[in-house]
This record gives structure tokens, C-alpha cells and sequence, in this order.
């Protein structure tokens, strides 16, 4: 049988139900609804069984349409959990039912609309339209159903062990919902759930025990529950207006079936939480903020990629702790992503940060050249044309082409053994998109009177790479200083969790860490700017139940995140780096880091593990020996000293600006003719 | 002409990449840069009559500035060009109606295809989207929109301009000598699925472009499948089309038919059919509409036949929709204008129609056609009516097809018994088991004979059991026949799964498995098993991960398929020119390809392909032949090129030509060999001897044909020459000379390890004369030195014999 992974969440009854009444003689209805997937069209089936005395129902069974007119695969793609649940003949016979009705529904036909097929009886039939009525999972179209579905959906990063209580109109959904996750769940018994509903979705009730440490519940209710309610419990409110904490927002199955976040959609209410909401760790060590002593003269300029995107991605991080410690130091500096803006400015010093806009740092350069200003760079060398562009490119297509899971399995596979190939885009040769054309890097890196590395491997591979050895300075990663966080339990749901943070797109690579975390069973923060939309919707449609997603994080909320992250993952193709690793040691979490760029000797020993950002497994092994060092011994690593000593904010300022000393000694004699 | 140039810029700021503003003022065209929210307000304050909006990441130059200058707006239009892209030149976008999903139209964007030399003259005109970046827009219509809605992100807000402007009457163009670059992708929106239900609801219904004019006048446009079930359209040339029209003519025939031809679409033939068929330089007349199509309909590929009445006026371009209909999806066969009146305007897409479909007898045209229309819901092909949605009946279940076995024992008898019973137990179902042998092959004869349901079929006439194999395919009467060569080892429930994919597939015309060996199209590569249940292991693991899973191929060349009786009936069975082989199998399923029914490779079917080295086969030993790969190459017109490496769509979509490619399957009285009263006799005992004995072969196929009462009996030494090579080199020897199997004289091949084993294989009282070396062994022969073809026939007459 064909599977997928998509919404994986979304399981509305436990296997062993399924297994005792999923037959063709107990299906009721079908209802099919076209959807979007990676916006292209897409057909999903909700299926529902009865058997009179228990019910169940299937979503998200995904429609391949062109294997009903062509059919050189199965018709129908199972959610994952089916394969546990069902054998082959069950779903073969299912298929050879269903598949003649889909056919009948598509043939010299457009299908731009819901369609529904009832086999029940009367009575069965009278069940769903009420079900419809009430936006139920099954009957309802999937903006009103999964819009039902979603604060539960939300609600599962708080279902950590004990059992959730649910009251309101969706009760019975959330207990569908729990039940199909394996978790305990409780019925308010003021107000008492809907029978009807309980019935479409097959709940069985399962007797109240006192252990509970979530409550969904409608906003200003007050859902009671026959056994009281411990400490320990999370309350949501599901409120009809935009004021809660979360927002909820009409949903786009499968692309944006879940969002919560507003940038997505319409809002159509939110979730108010209150209770015991987890409160996440201190970072173990932190650079404060020192007092302003130096005045130095000089005028200097910083230059970035964007300066509208301070969070984007390390290389402006970097820029702007940089900027911060040498201000401290007394330093004038200034923050910019227009070249133009240096003509006018009468800087002594340019500095650029990194060169992923390569064509910008060369304008940065050439624009303080014309001004007489020195120069120096961050260039963050890597191995960016030999793999990592290549892994950006074709990475995304391992899902977003991925008709099933078998495909996805294949082409991981084929991922991790670098066999992927898209036209000109190859591992085994040199490859880089337009903008970022080598020989534009080595005309900046060489071009630049001083450039920064974070060690010898990375000086040793400037001078490989690109010919420069002369005034090639070590410097350590400049770390933001810490500023006041705010509480971000409501986002991770759990004290512990690994953080990952990197602009969301294909360079960051989270749809393969999010894979690992996910086999891992660990919960994953994804937190960044948003690079493109479509590889959020494809983090959005493969996140397990482990995932949670934080798009734009301010710098508040950013900073809680780094204090809390047990483990820190940085397993970007091309971009990240070091600056957010060093934020991420510092605060106490362990590393798990690409191994494509030239290692910096900070960043060694047992509490960090290098690994290949094309290898799922190899990910979910280091995740996972990092994850239980942290949460079994609970011991701080020895790394957040080592990088915390390393990284202090004056030492970092006095080294970069040891190599500004280099050009008022060498100006006369620039460092590297290009 | 007077415009403004306003940047059009997002919270004040300008990309980077921005047009040097300086540049159009240098040219003393009033430019501003303008925030977007107060687009509408400039607008309304502007004094030019026409505004060019450009995204603050599009550059133009003094050429595009020219451009702007001559381009030829009216008064109300929405003018778009040509955007230079690191990806390619975009001209806009067509709004192509969405078969399967949420919305009824996609946004597809236009590009240049490659190495395309007229691409303005594609684009330039009407079109449903302007390329994003530069919108050339007359002032008042602007203001009269209200603007962009920016609430909406790119590329929808345009695409909603365009269609506000569309609503208003105004023209929406693409002028492509108005060049622009925009060095920057455009970033994907946030939210496409609000937008998409934004824009259906505000517009939807309209009236769709879908590709613009110049586009549309190349070609049509059909969905095709990609390699792993991706689906895309191209733009390809029109099938050959006939015109088929009925009914009694008008007053002027001339002017009628101009009326027909007023499409973009030429149409070459028109036939004119009924008894009232008029004389006209143009038309070719038949006297029986049904007769008239049933003729233009026998021969499909891709071609169409379009129907019309006589007495119907048609509008310009009726049959250009007719066309875009057919065309509307992969399933769709025919298309017709009115529900009521099918045949008043109708066009078959004949490449859907499997060649067993044939017009019904009825009452009407009209009549014939919705019959055969509903006959066609079950071979999963969809009609198109006008405009409108077809309801189609759910398909009904077929009954339980039913399966013969034909199976080729060619090999060593301990392959062909394992073969056979890995086969035989697996098709507890099949009708019959036809065993085509060799008709001296006695031992394999003894050992399968004894297996229940099994009919031997000797081959007297083809060593290569071409012959025999058509006799057989003549015999078989079930629905599905299972061919399979003894080379083949079909491992646990693959016949199964083989014959399964016929339930799934209602065209599917041939099926064949995957099979060891890379260098034939079915073959596997790097297949690691080296023992039985390591290979058994491996069949079982594709059976289960490509369950059910099929590959459409246009070749196939596996001596181990199923091929459907309709398809087998349409198309005839094997050409015995080639023998049994590859290039035989291959000749079968193009012609069942080009018959329209599909041919496929099951991928969760894995046959072992024993080596020829152990089999000892007397047939499939041509993997490599060039003698036979000339034969196929003159058979079907291919120029000279390497084995294998030809392009089978041509011949596929010229559709099944059955005077020329059918082939006539054989009753046994047919494949008998004519009584033999004379017996030339001969021994190959080793490959040195081989050059001789082809060419003394030659001179005996020279000599004699099938009515002479002669046969060339070789015997062929064991361990010396294997038999089954020499099978095969006589095969060759046939292609080369381009003599037929049916007029071949009658060969016999006996192994032999004594001379005495030849002489007791030959019935008695046939007179033989020897040749070869060992002649002066067979004591009782005659001896042959001249081997002309008069001396050979001289032998003959005083043997006693004459024709």
C-alpha cells in the first residue's frame, strides 16, 4: 500500500480500532475535496466506517488523480498510520470499491468541488449531515473541520503523559484526536460533549481518572470535571475573536492546514492559554552587557545583506553583536545594506559581513574604495559550490515531488549518497546558482585590505580557495549580549527542546532536522525568518507531532529560545554558522553542526557532534546522544565554558579591531591586488 | 504618446536592483518614486494620459524607454511585456482552466520556449496576465479600478488588475518589444490559497484566454506524462485531421466549406458522405456515412476524425474548440458541440479509441455515437459535451478474465521442466497450457505431455518455433494469454501479478515483467543474487515494494508477457520473420501500442532470464543480432542507426496500418510442412565448420522452396555446436536472404552424438543425399559436389521427385 507522512497528527482513532472494523461493508461515506499541495492541485478522501456498534474514521487518504485515469501506481496514498492498522488485501478491497467511484467522479469531468458518496442507512445518513452541520472531520469541508482540529493540534505539545479533559462543541474531536495518539482523555461532564458527535467519530469514553495536565476548553467556560483539577494543568481557551495568545487561522490542507500564525490567513479566533504553562530554562552562562569605557575615533560602516532582516541569518547577527561590542569600546558604528549609503557617509572602514548577496559585498568594497575607506570582511568561507548549493536545490524536491513515502525514502536515500541530480545541479562537480558565481567570492575575499576567520582550518581554506594569506586575521564569533527574554512556554511546549535557527527555506535545511527530531521523538523549535513560503507549508505538512514552528521571532522571544535549547542544531547547506552556535554554547546547549564548513577549533569535543546535513539517520543519531547527554545527566557542557571564556564581548571587540590595526599599517601597501 | 514612470515601492524603500530613476528623467519622461499605498492617490494627480507602474525591482533602459514610446496602446488597455529573468523571458501568464483541485483556473506562467526564434509573434496580443514588473496602463482606467488590491500579494494583485480591467472592457496585451530585466526571483507568496479563493470569488466564471493566439496557432496543446506519473502540457503539431461531412448538401457547397475551414486549425481531407454527396474539386464522396467513418476510423494513432452535418452553421473556429476539448485532459476521446445532435459536430481523438472499439450499428450517426460514447466509460475514456461537465456511470466490474498459457520449450530439458512447473503451478487457473516444441525435440514432448491440461504443439517448421507459436496463439482461448519462453523463470505469484495488472488497466494491451540483465529495456541493473533463493528473496522483496506498480513503455522485448485477446485479435501475432526474440516482441508490442492500447512494464514482476550459456535455448538468443535488427529497421522504415536506439512515438502515433503490419495468426494445417519424399542430410559438428556450412545452407534455401517435397536435415553434434545456435544462425541465414518461414524449404535439426542417431530420426523411405563431411558415412546417401541451383534440383528430379 501506498502511504504518506503528511499531517501525521491528524489520527481520529486508535490502530486497534481500526483493525476490528475497517472493511468495505462497514464504510458509511466518502466525501473527496480537492485540496492544495505545494500549490498544485491535489484530491483527499475522509472515509468513515460503522459497524453500529463502534466507528472510526480515516482523513487524509490523498487521491494520486492521475493514477485513476493512468494507472501505473495505487489510486489511493494511506496516511501513515493505515500501514499499522490495515493489511494489504483490506485496503486492496477498499480501493477496488473506492477507486470506481473516484473514477466516475473524474472522467471527462473538472473536479473543482466536494463530493460525497453515502452507503449508510438511513440513520447513518442522518449522522452526517449533522456531523456537516457541526464541521465535523469526515463530513464538513477541511477549512471548517481541520479548523475544528486545530487547537487540539496545538494542544499536543503540551500532552506530555497524564490525560487531557475537553469540553465545548469539539469535545468529542479532541477526544477522537487523543485516542487516536494513544493519549488518555476525559469529557467535561458539565457541559456534557455532543452525543451525536462522540457517535460520528466512534469515541469510547474512557473512565476519569485524577491525573490530567490539559484542558481544552471554550474561552470563559468553565467546563467541569467530575475529578477536579490538578496543579499541573495547561488551560486553553478556544476564544471566536483574534485576542488570545495563538492565533487561529483559516486553514489551506495541506499547505497551511495548521499555521497558527497570522501571516498565513484569515484569523478566525484564537487560543488563550493559562495555567501551569511550561516556563523554559535559564541560559546557563550569559554575556552581559558591559558598560561603554573606550572613544576610539573612526567612522565605521557595517555592511549586510539586509538590514531589514536583523535575525535573518548568523552572518547579520554577527554584524550587529559586533557592532554592539565595539560601540561599547567607544567605536562609531553604523549598520547598513545599501552600498550607496558609504559615499555619503565619511567612513574610515568598511566592513562586510559574509557573502551570500555576493554581489552586494562587491558593491560594499568597491563603494569604500571609491571613498578612500578600508576594508575588511567576514566571509564565512564554506564549501558552498561543492555541495552545498547542490544540497540546498535538491533537498526540498526529496518532498515537495514525493508522490508517497516510499518516494521520500528513495530519495533521502539517494540525498544522503549525494546521487541526486537536477540538470546542471550536481554533487560530484562544482555547482553554484547565479549570485554566487566563485569567481565573484575569491574577487571579494581577495579584494577585501583585511579578512576575518574564525580559525586556522578556515584561514587555511581562504588561502586554498581563494589565493589570500595575507592578512588573514583569527577572530572569535561575536555573541550577542543578553537581553530579557520572554516567556515562550506557550510556543515550546515543553521545557526541554531542541532549537534550530535559520532563515526557513531551503538553505536552512530544517525539513531533514525535523525528520531526524521527529524520529527522535524530540521536540523541535524551528525558529527564523521566513526565506520561502512553500518550504514553511512543506515543514508545515511533514512536522510530526514533535514540531513546532515560530516564524519572525522577535528578538524577546529569541532570546528565551537560545536560554532553553537543550540541544542546538545548525545543518544549514549553506549559510548559518558560528555566531549562532557560540549564542547556543554559551547558554548551555549542546551542538549538532554541519560538517561542511572549515571547523573552528571552539567548537570541539564531546559536546558537539558534526554531521552531514544530507544523512536524516546520521542527524537523528547525533540528535539524539546530544538530547539524552543533556536531559539524563543534566550535567552543563564543558563547551558553554570553553565558548563562553571565548567569546566575551571585549575580548572579541579588541581582536576584530587588532585587525583593523593591520590597515592603517598596510594601507599603503593593499593587502591582495584582484 | 505622454506617460509617467512611477516606481512603485514598498515602505519607502527601493530594491537595490532598482531602474537608475536618473535614466528615465535623462530622457524627459516625468518619473517618480511612489509608496504603494499612495499609488492610486499619484495616479489621480498625474497629468499624462498613460502611467507606466514598475515594481521597484525591474530595470529599464533607453530601449525599453523607446519601446513604451511606440508602443501601440488604445485608450483603455493594460500593456505588459516582456520581463527578462535569469530563468528565461516571461510574458505573462495564462489563466488555464484546473482540471483536479480546489480552484477552477491556475495562473501558468508564459515563457519563451527554447530555442524559439519568433517569440514575439507567440505572445504579442491578448493575454489573460501581464508579466509582473512593468504595467503600461492607461490613467483613467487605473483610477477607475481603484488601483492595485494590495492586499492581495504578488503575483495575484495583477492577475486581479488584469481581470478588473477585463470586466471593464478594457484590453489586457503583452507587447513584447518592451523589454525589461528583473534579476530577482519573485518571492513565492505567503498565503496563494487565500489568494486563489479571493480571485475565484471576485471573478469566476470569466471567459478564459488560456494560451495566447500566437501561441495557440502552433500547435495544440496536450497533457503529457513524465517519467515517475508527473503530468505537464505541451504544445505539439496538429494530428492529421479528417473532415467527415453528412447530410444533404447546402445551395453553395463552396461557401459551406469555406465556413468549415474557418479554423486555425487547417483540415486537409474532407469527405463528403451520403447519397447526396456533392461534386466538388475539394471533397472525396462516399455514399455511406457509417461506411465513411468506420473507414476513417480504421486506422488510429493520433489523428482525428471530425464529424459534421451539412445543414448546421457553424461559427469560426468550431472546430478549434471542438480540438481544445479533446485535448482538455488525458482521458478524453471524443467531443461533441450538442447533447441531442452528437454527430451535427464531433471529433474523435482516435489515439483514445483502443483498435477493437468500433462505431456500433444504430439507427444515426448521432445514435452510433452516444452508444459508442457509453461503451467507452469502461475503458476509463471521457467525453466532452459543449462546455459542460460529462456525468459518467461508474464503471462496472468486469467479469473474471480468463487466462491461456502458451509456453516456448526451447532449452535444455532440465530448464524447460523447472520452468515450466515454477509457471504451471502458479496458473492453477489457466484454461490450457500450449507447449510449443520442436518437432524433433522428443524428450521435452515426454516430459510435459504428462502435465495435466497441456497440449503439445510441435513446430515443424520454424526451429525457432515462430510458427509454432502462432499455431499456439490460434489455440488459446482465454481472455489473457501468458507467453512465456522456458529462458524465463517465473518465481512465486508473479504470473499472478503479471495477469493482475490487466484488471487494473483497461487498455493495457501487453504486460511484461522486469528481468535481469540492463542491457534490454525491461532489464535490472546491478542485481546481486547469485543462488535461487537469493533471486526468489529479491522477487519477493519487488512484489511487495512495487506492488502493483506499472511502468508505460512503448518497447518491450521480454519472450515473457501477457497480451490481451483484443489487442492480440486487432493486431495478429508474432512475425515469424524474426523468429522468437527480442526484436519479435518488440515488432508485436509497437504494433499494439500503435493499435491504441498501452503496453507496460509491471514492476513488482521479476522473471530470472536464465543464462543461454545453461539454458542451451534454441531460441532468444538475438538479444544483439544485427542481421534480424536490419530486418526490423527495413520493416518499419527506421534509418541506420544502433540496435535498440530508435524513437517509437513516430511509428506509435501513425497509427495500427493492418493491410501492411497485421499478421495473420495459423491453424496447425497451416504450420504442417509439405510431405517430404527426398532428404538432404548433413552434420555441423564444431564451430570451424559453421562458414562452410552457411554457405552450403544458402545455396539449399536457394534451391528449394516450401513446395518441394524436400527436407535439409542437420545434424547438429553434441558438444560440438549447440542446436539452439544453430536455430538461431538459420534464422538468420533466412533474414539475410529476406525469405519468408512459410516459403522455406522444410529443416530439421537432430543432435546427434553417432552419425546412425541422424539416419533413425529420418522416417524410412525417404531417399537421402548427403553433404558435409561426414558423407561417407551415411553409406546409403548419395553424395552432392555441385551445389548450384540446378544441380541441387537435378538431384531432386532423379531422386525420383518432381514438383
Amino acid at each position: 500500500m501506498r502511504i504518506h507522512g503528511s499531517l501525521g497528527a491528524i489520527v481520529l482513532a486508535p490502530t486497534e480500532r481500526l483493525r476490528r472494523i475497517v472493511r468495505v461493508d462497514t464504510l458509511t461515506s466518502v466525501r473527496l475535496e480537492p485540496i492544495v499541495r505545494q500549490q498544485k492541485p491535489l484530491v483527499m478522501l475522509e472515509l468513515r466506517f460503522s459497524n453500529g456498534a463502534e466507528a472510526a474514521i480515516i482523513p487524509l487518504v490523498l487521491i494520486d488523480v492521475a493514477m485513476l485515469l493512468d494507472p501505473e501506481r495505487d489510486a489511493l496514498v494511506w496516511p501513515a498510520h493505515v500501514a499499522e492498522a490495515l493489511d494489504e488485501k483490506t485496503v486492496a478491497n477498499l480501493a477496488a470499491s473506492i477507486v470506481p467511484w473516484a473514477i466516475a467522479q473524474t472522467l471527462g469531468q473538472t473536479l473543482n468541488a466536494e463530493r460525497t458518496w453515502q452507503l449508510g442507512d438511513t440513520g447513518e445518513q442522518e449522522l452526517y449531515a449533522y456531523a456537516r452541520s457541526k464541521h465535523a472531520i469526515g463530513a464538513a469541508p477541511a477549512q471548517e473541520s481541520f479548523l475544528q482540529a486545530a487547537p487540539f493540534v496545538y494542544a499536543s505539545r503540551f500532552w506530555t503523559g497524564g490525560r487531557i479533559g475537553v469540553a465545548g462543541d469539539s469535545a468529542a474531536l479532541g477526544a477522537a484526536l487523543a485516542a487516536g495518539s494513544g493519549i488518555d482523555f476525559e469529557f467535561a461532564s458539565e457541559p456534557m460533549p455532543d452525543a451525536q458527535l462522540v457517535r460520528w467519530y466512534g469515541v469510547q469514553r474512557q473512565p476519569a481518572v485524577k491525573t490530567r495536565t490539559l484542558v481544552i476548553e471554550p474561552a470563559s467556560a468553565n467546563a467541569h470535571f467530575p475529578s477536579g483539577l490538578s496543579n499541573e494543568v495547561v488551560r486553553m481557551g478556544v476564544r471566536s475573536d483574534a485576542a488570545g495568545h495563538i492565533p487561529l487561522v483559516v486553514p489551506a490542507p495541506i499547505d497551511a492546514a495548521f499555521p497558527f500564525d497570522a501571516a498565513d490567513g484569515v484569523v478566525q479566533g484564537s487560543l488563550e492559554l493559562s495555567g501551569s504553562i511550561p516556563r523554559t530554562l535559564p541560559a546557563r552562562r550569559r554575556h552581559l552587557r558591559p558598560t561603554t569605557i573606550g572613544d576610539s575615533g573612526g567612522r565605521i560602516f557595517f555592511g549586510v545583506r539586509s538590514a531589514q532582516l536583523p535575525e535573518d541569518d548568523s552572518d547579520i547577527d554577527e554584524a550587529y553583536a559586533l557592532a554592539d561590542a565595539l560601540r561599547i569600546e567607544g567605536f562609531s558604528v553604523d549598520v547598513g545594506d545599501d552600498p550607496e549609503a558609504i559615499a555619503s557617509g565619511g567612513y574610515d572602514l568598511v566592513h562586510v559581513f559574509g557573502t551570500l548577496d555576493a554581489a552586494r559585498t562587491l558593491a560594499f568594497l568597491a563603494a569604500a574604495k571609491a571613498v578612500g575607506a578600508a576594508t575588511a570582511l567576514h566571509p564565512y568561507a564554506e564549501e558552498a559550490t561543492l555541495g552545498g548549493w547542490w544540497g540546498t536545490i535538491v533537498t526540498r524536491y526529496c518532498y515537495e515531488y514525493a508522490a508517497d513515502q516510499r518516494s521520500v525514502d528513495d530519495f533521502s536515500a539517494l540525498l544522503r549518497e549525494r546521487r541526486l541530480v537536477l540538470g546542471d545541479v550536481r554533487a560530484d562537480r562544482p555547482y553554484a546558482p547565479p549570485g554566487q558565481d566563485p569567481a565573484m567570492l575569491r574577487t571579494a575575499v581577495r579584494g577585501a585590505d583585511v579578512v576575518f576567520a574564525s580559525g586556522d582550518v578556515e584561514r587555511a581554506f581562504i588561502n586554498e580557495r581563494y589565493g589570500r594569506s595575507e592578512n588573514v586575521v583569527i577572530v572569535p564569533p561575536a555573541v550577542p549580549c543578553s537581553a530579557d527574554g520572554i516567556p515562550v512556554g506557550a510556543l515550546t511546549g515543553t521545557v526541554n527542546y531542541a532549537l534550530i535557527h535559520a532563515p526557513i527555506g531551503p538553505r536552512g535545511n530544517q525539513i531533514v532536522a525535523m525528520r531526524a527530531a521527529d524520529r527522535a521523538n524530540i521536540p523541535l523549535v524551528i525558529a527564523g525568518t521566513v526565506d520561502d513560503p512553500s518550504y514553511l507549508a512543506l515543514l508545515r505538512e511533514f512536522g510530526g507531532a514533535s514540531t513546532r514552528i515560530i516564524t519572525d521571532p522577535s528578538a524577546e522571544v529569541l532570546e528565551s529560545l537560545y536560554a532553553g535549547a537543550t540541544v542546538f542544531l545548525d545543518v544549514a547547506w549553506v549559510g548559518t554558522g558560528r555566531t549562532r552556535a557560540a549564542r547556543a554554547a554559551v547558554a548551555g546547549a549542546r551542538l549538532v553542526i554541519a560538517d561542511r564548513r572549515p571547523s573552528d577549533p571552539g567548537f570541539d569535543g564531546p559536546d558537539v557532534s558534526l554531521v552531514d546535513p544530507g544523512d536524516e539517520s546520521g542527524i537523528t543519531r547525533a540528535l539524539g546522544n546530544a538530547w539524552y547527554a543533556s536531559t539524563e545527566f543534566r550535567d552543563e557542557p564543558a563547551l558553554c565554558e570553553r565558548v563562553h571564556r571565548a567569546t566575551v564581548p571585549r575580548s572579541v571587540a579588541a581582536a576584530v579591531a587588532g585587525g583593523y590595526a593591520l590597515l592603517t599599517q598596510s594601507r599603503s601597501a593593499p593587502a591582495a591586488s584582484v | 504618446m505622454s506617460f509617467s514612470v512611477f516606481l512603485v515601492v514598498s515602505q519607502g524603500r527601493a530594491s537595490r536592483h532598482a531602474t537608475d530613476m536618473r535614466t528615465v528623467a535623462a530622457a524627459g519622461i516625468p518619473v517618480r518614486q511612489i509608496n504603494r499605498d499612495r499609488l492610486l492617490d499619484a495616479a489621480r494627480e498625474a497629468t499624462t494620459s498613460t502611467l507606466v507602474l514598475l515594481s521597484s525591482d525591474a530595470v529599464i533602459d533607453s530601449t525599453t524607454l523607446s519601446a513604451l514610446r511606440r508602443a501601440d496602446r488604445e485608450s483603455r488597455s493594460v500593456i505588459g511585456g516582456r520581463c527578462r529573468t535569469p530563468a528565461g523571458d516571461l510574458f505573462g501568464a495564462a489563466l488555464a482552466p484546473e482540471r483536479f483541485g480546489p480552484f477552477p483556473f491556475a495562473i501558468e506562467p508564459l515563457q519563451s520556449p527554447p530555442n524559439e526564434r519568433n517569440v514575439d509573434a507567440l505572445f504579442a496580443g491578448p493575454i489573460d496576465v501581464i508579466a509582473g514588473g512593468l504595467v503600461l496602463i492607461s490613467r483613467t482606467l487605473f483610477v477607475d479600478l481603484g488601483g492595485y488590491d494590495f492586499a492581495l500579494e504578488e503575483p495575484f494583485a495583477l492577475v486581479d488588475l488584469c481581470l478588473r480591467a477585463r470586466a471593464l472592457g478594457a484590453t489586457v496585451a503583452c507587447d513584447p518589444t518592451i523589454a525589461f530585466t528583473r534579476d530577482m526571483p519573485e518571492p513565492s507568496p505567503r498565503r496563494p490559497f487565500a489568494a486563489m479563493s479571493q480571485l475565484v470569488g471576485r471573478h469566476f466564471p470569466f471567459a478564459l484566454h488560456h494560451d495566447p493566439p500566437g501561441v495557440r496557432k502552433r500547435g495544440i496543446s496536450r497533457e503529457v506524462r513524465l517519467s515517475g506519473g508527473v503530468r505537464t502540457r505541451i504544445r505539439k503539431p496538429v494530428p492529421p485531421i479528417t473532415l467527415l461531412v453528412h447530410g444533404k448538401p447546402p445551395n453553395d457547397v463552396s461557401a459551406f466549406l469555406a465556413a468549415a475551414r474557418s479554423n486555425d486549425i487547417s483540415i486537409p481531407h474532407i469527405i463528403w458522405s451520403g447519397p447526396d454527396a456533392p461534386v466538388h474539386a475539394d471533397v472525396v464522396r462516399t455514399p455511406d456515412p457509417f461506411e465513411a467513418l468506420r473507414a476513417a476510423m480504421s486506422r488510429r494513432g493520433d489523428r482525428y476524425v471530425a464529424l459534421l452535418d451539412a445543414g448546421r452553421q457553424m461559427k469560426p473556429g468550431w472546430l478549434d474548440r471542438l480540438v481544445e476539448e479533446v485535448e482538455w485532459g488525458s482521458d478524453i476521446a471524443m467531443a461533441f458541440t450538442s447533447r441531442e445532435a452528437p454527430a451535427a459536430s464531433a471529433l474523435l481523438s482516435l489515439r483514445q479509441l483502443p483498435q477493437h472499439v468500433v462505431l456500433p450499428d444504430a439507427d444515426s450517426l448521432s445514435a452510433a455515437l452516444v452508444a459508442l460514447a457509453d461503451s467507452l466509460a469502461s475503458l476509463r475514456r471521457g467525453i466532452r459535451i459543449g462546455d459542460e461537465s460529462q456525468e459518467t456511470p461508474r464503471p462496472s466490474i468486469p467479469r473474471a478474465a480468463t487466462c491461456s498459457v502458451i509456453f516456448l520449450a526451447g532449452s535444455k530439458p532440465e530448464v524447460v521442466k523447472s520452468s515450466f512447473e515454477a509457471l504451471s503451478t502458479q496458473t492453477p487457473n489457466a484454461l490450457e497450457y500450449l507447449v510449443v516444441v520442436p518437432a524433433g525435440s522428443q524428450t521435452t514432448r515426454k516430459l510435459l505431455a504428462a502435465y495435466p491440461r497441456v497440449t503439445i504443439v510441435p513446430d515443424a517448421m520454424d526451429p525457432g518455433l515462430a510458427v509454432g507459436l502462432n499455431v499456439a496463439l490460434a489455440m488459446a482461448s482465454g481472455d489473457r494469454i501468458l507467453v512465456a519462453s522456458d529462458e524465463y523463470l517465473f518465481p512465486p505469484d508473479a504470473a499472478a501479478a503479471l495477469l493482475a495488472a490487466f484488471d487494473r488497466d483497461p487498455v493495457l494491451g501487453l504486460a511484461a515483467p522486469r528481468t535481469n540483465g540492463g542491457e534490454l529495456p525491461q532489464g535490472v541493473q546491478d542485481i546481486g543474487y547469485v543462488d535461487l533463493i537469493a533471486m526468489h528473496r529479491y522477487a519477493a522483496e519487488r512484489l511487495e515494494r512495487f506492488a502493483r506498480e506499472l511502468t508505460f513503455v512503448d518497447r518491450i522485448t521480454t519472450v515473457g508477457f501477457v497480451i490481451d485477446r483484443r489487442a492480440l485479435e486487432s493486431v495478429g501475432g508474432f512475425d515469424e520473420r524474426f523468429g522468437v526474440n527480442r526484436f519479435s516482441v518488440e515488432d508485436l508490442a509497437l504494433r499494439v501500442r500503435s493499435a491504441g492500447y498501452r503496453t507496460a512494464m509491471c514492476e513488482d514482476v521479476f522473471l530470472h532470464r536464465f543464462n543461454i550459456d545453461y539454458s542451451l535455448s534454441t531460441i532468444g538468443h538475438a538479444d544483439a543480432d544485427q542481421t534480424l535488427w536490419n530486418a526490423f529497421r527495413r520493416k518499419w522504415s527506421l534509418p541506420n542507426q544502433a540496435i535498440g536506439t530508435y524513437d517509437p512515438r513516430p511509428l506509435i502515433e501513425a497509427g495500427f496500418d493492418r493491410p501492411e503490419h497485421f499478421v495473420a495468426l495459423r491453424d496447425s494445417a497451416q504450420a504442417a510442412p509439405a510431405a517430404s519424399l527426398v532428404t538432404f542430410v548433413g552434420t555441423i559438428e564444431g564451430e570451424e565448420e559453421w562458414g562452410a556450412a552457411s554457405e552450403c545452407l544458402r545455396k539449399y534455401f536457394a534451391a528449394f522452396s516450401v513446395g518441394d517435397p524436400v527436407t535439409l536435415v542437420i545434424g547438429v553434434k553434441r558438444g560440438g555446436v549447440e542446436l539452439g545456435d544453430v536455430a538461431y544462425r538459420l534464422r538468420r541465414l533466412l533474414t539475410a536472404a529476406e525469405i519468408d518461414i512459410d516459403s522455406s524449404m522444410n529443416v530439421e535439426l537432430v543432435g546427434f552424438d553417432d552419425v546412425a542417431e541422424i539416419i533413425a530420426a529420418i522416417p524410412e523411405g525417404r531417399r537421402l543425399i548427403a553433404f558435409g563431411a561426414r558423407q561417407a558415412e551415411f553409406s546409403a546417401t548419395k553424395r552432392i559436389s555441385d551445389r548450384s541451383r540446378e544441380a541441387l534440383r537435378a538431384l531432386m528430379e532423379s531422386a525420383g521427385v518432381t514438383r
